[in-house]
């Protein structure tokens, strides 16, 4: 692999390749949301740059990390207007009993993952891979990846976890 | 001969051409980034204060499917004010996304280090204000507990922070408030959540 920025793109693509292929053998994976799926592997790309080839997970259809970024800003905003729909449900039905029942724990961690999802860094993180061979912004699109996909994932596991509770539609 | 010259100066007219469509495309891509860089900033930042002073564009309550404008806490059923923050920030964060596109890289750079530190400072000198007039002041009075108290303090040393920041470490910031505004957002907005944690 050539050292150098198109190495490190092309290393980057390995292993977003690799990462992806493996995420989405998991058994489940049709729970995941699209975008949590796609800002996993790119924040593992972004942050791990693989050293070598994996066999044959990296020999077939070559797909750089950025051919995904306007996917994941679609499927970002189609997750949070579907969020934001189904809040007005979690607000009435679901954090009224939670409140009853002191399920504190469970209340304050949504509640951060409101304001986790509202960060609104989408439009830099569009701008940030306009030029993925750019050095020059490679650190803070590197961290503006890995926080979206921090609060991707976030956003995932306890809107899991307060859907858990009671479920929403029961 | 001559239709040879004439192929050369199509030629450097197409060059001279091709430069000035390059020029543009660039000027076009950095307006677009400044918007996109400063419009992710102002919406963390701004999101964080108005959540902070409960400054919501409209109130939803969701049982009686009733939107009212700005803040309203009485109503059938629990109020929600996420969506009136949520779009107040936008609209406020387009606004100055869009001044930025106007205005020169450095000014730029200075002004989000002056409103970056304005953000910090105001809060701060607000509560070490109120915690001296709670624990070492012998006076009380109505017009300290208002959030306007602080302002005079927070512009002026915020002036004076802009003022003393390099223009060199100010355009090496400026990509970096990316990380560092949501980030201190969420510490700001995570420590008001604490009360559901420590009970």
């Amino acid at each position: 692999v050539p050292v150098g920025l198109g190495g490190d793109r092309s290393r980057a693509t390995d292993r977003y390749r690799a990462t992806d292929r493996l995420s989405r053998g998991k058994p489940y994976d049709n729970r995941l949301p699209a975008w949590c799926h796609r800002l996993g592997p790119e924040a593992v790309a972004v942050l791990v740059p693989a050293r070598q080839l994996a066999g044959h997970f990296v020999d077939r259809n070559p797909v750089p990390a950025v051919s995904y970024t306007t996917l994941i800003i679609i499927l970002c905003v189609v997750q949070a207007l579907l969020g934001a729909w189904i809040y007005l449900k979690y607000r009435t039905y679901v954090t009224i009993p939670m409140e009853e029942l002191h399920f504190w724990m469970t209340f304050g961690s949504f509640e951060f993952k409101a304001h986790v999802i509202a960060m609104g860094l989408l439009p830099a993180y569009w701008f940030l891979w306009q030029e993925p061979q750019s050095t020059a912004r490679a650190t803070v699109r590197k961290w503006v990846t890995v926080f979206l996909a921090f609060s991707a994932w976030y956003g995932f596991v306890i809107g899991h976890l307060a859907n858990d509770f009671r479920g929403i539609g029961s | 001969m001559t239709q040879a010259l004439d192929v050369l100066d199509e030629r450097l007219l197409g060059r001279a051409r091709a430069a000035g469509a390059t020029s543009t495309v660039e000027t076009v891509e950095s307006r677009s980034g400044t918007f996109a860089i400063t419009f992710s900033i102002a919406f963390a930042l701004l999101y964080t204060i108005y959540e902070r002073l409960n400054w919501p564009l409209f109130t939803y309550h969701p049982v009686s499917g009733k939107l009212e404008f700005w803040k309203v806490m009485t109503g059938l059923g629990p109020p929600m004010f996420w969506y009136g923050w949520i779009v107040l920030a936008a609209i406020s964060a387009l606004v100055t996304a869009s001044v930025a596109t106007m205005i020169t890289r450095a000014w730029l750079s200075r002004a989000v280090v002056f409103c970056c530190a304005l953000a910090v400072l105001w809060p701060t000198l607000l509560e070490g204000l109120r915690y001296f007039i709670v624990k070492v002041a012998t006076f009380d009075a109505d017009f300290l507990n208002s959030v306007w108290v602080a302002a005079p303090p927070a512009l002026v040393t915020a002036a004076a922070v802009t003022y003393f920041v390099s223009s060199r470490l100010a355009e090496r910031l400026w990509t970096s408030w990316l990380l560092t505004v949501p980030i201190g957002g969420l510490v700001v907005l995570g420590y008001s959540l604490q009360q559901y944690f420590v009970r």
